[in-house]
């Protein structure tokens, strides 16, 4: 009966410690993949280098001067009566309004830094994002601040613009978060081609 | 009698409208946001160089541009003849840069001016310093 007992005893903590271990091996799932945004520096909090005494998220950051030299490489290539350029989409980002109000570039940077970073995983309250849809958005007659309704063509030739300005902004081509970024993009083609 | 007693009710009626009126607006007023921007006063501006622009040029060009008050950190973009900027249209403005620019070096480029027809006239000249500007501002921050 001693025996016995002892027998059935050792019996149960082998199969305690293999289910234990079968337990550890199921745990094992495969790490999470880390947000764009997160990559990009996430919720980090840096000092905003144009707004003096005012912080900033890292991952923001990044999206906003990724944003910005979009823009400024768009704005390079404008030539008048050149066909192929984004001119009538963005040429009203350079007037001048002065002063006194917000310009058009504060806010479209703005806008197109909420939308970024709230879709690739910036949750906070800063990053959200209350513009129009995608859809209106892109809509001259629903925004004023869009020349024209943009074709397959222009939305690929934007997409490229993106892609060199995330270039030079430390986002290698040939790296995961490079195809990351522009597979959100590919994503937005559909309503924002309209033409 | 009767008339007074119709006027005394059409006068409420107007009170209680007008009343009712003011209490709409006093609400909008209070949960009326205003749109804040991170960087308001962002400007892109651009300048177009006589000759395509190379590297040590390109080098020298962006050297001189940084040495100016009011441009912000975002990259200076410098693409054939072609140089693009970004500045705090509170501290400085297209053609202050451009002049700058054209002191302190031996450059043959004018400043892009944007043709009439493609700039955006959505614009609303408030200005900053006055009276009313500053009142509805007060007003503004009390309830937001």
């Amino acid at each position: 009966m001693r025996n016995f007992s002892k027998i059935t005893l050792g019996a149960l903590i082998i199969a305690l410690a293999s289910l234990t271990s079968c337990s550890n091996d199921d745990d094992k799932t495969p790490a999470e993949k880390p947000t764009i945004y997160e990559r990009l520096g996430g919720s980090v909090m840096v000092s905003d280098p144009d707004n003096s005494g005012q912080m900033i998220e890292k991952g923001r950051l990044s999206f906003r001067k990724v944003v910005n030299s979009t823009i400024g490489l768009i704005v390079a290539d404008i030539q008048s009566n050149a066909s192929g350029n984004l001119q009538a989409h963005f040429a009203p980002l350079l007037a001048e309004t002065g002063s006194t109000q917000a310009t058009n570039i504060a806010k479209l940077s703005d806008n197109l830094t909420d939308f970024f970073s709230f879709n690739t995983g910036g949750k906070n309250t800063v990053n959200t994002y209350s513009g129009l849809s995608m859809s209106a958005a892109h809509d001259p007659a629903r925004n004023p601040r869009m020349g024209t309704k943009s074709s397959n063509a222009d939305y690929t030739k934007f997409v490229g613009y993106v892609g060199a300005a995330a270039n030079a902004n430390g986002v290698a081509s040939n790296t995961e978060l490079y195809t990351d970024i522009v597979a959100v993009l590919e994503s937005l083609r559909t309503p924002i081609v309209q033409k | 009698m009767k008339i007074n007693k119709i006027v005394k009710k059409g006068l409420w009626a107007v009170a209680i409208t007008g009343v009712l009126f003011f209490a709409i607006l006093i609400f909008h007023i209070i949960t009326a946001k205003p749109a804040v921007y991170e960087s308001p006063n962002l400007q892109v501006s651009r300048i177009d160089f006589k000759e395509n622009i190379d590297s040590a040029y390109a080098k020298k060009i962006c050297a001189d541009l940084r040495s100016i008050k009011g441009l912000t950190s975002d990259s200076i973009i410098v693409k054939r003849n072609v140089v693009v900027y970004f500045h705090n249209n509170k501290i400085t403005n297209s053609k202050k840069v451009y002049d700058e620019l054209m002191s302190k070096g031996n450059y043959e480029a004018q400043r892009y001016i944007l043709p009439a027809g493609l700039a955006n006239k959505e614009v609303c000249p408030v200005d900053q310093n006055s009276y009313s500007y500053k009142l509805s501002k007060k007003i503004n921050q009390f309830f937001n």
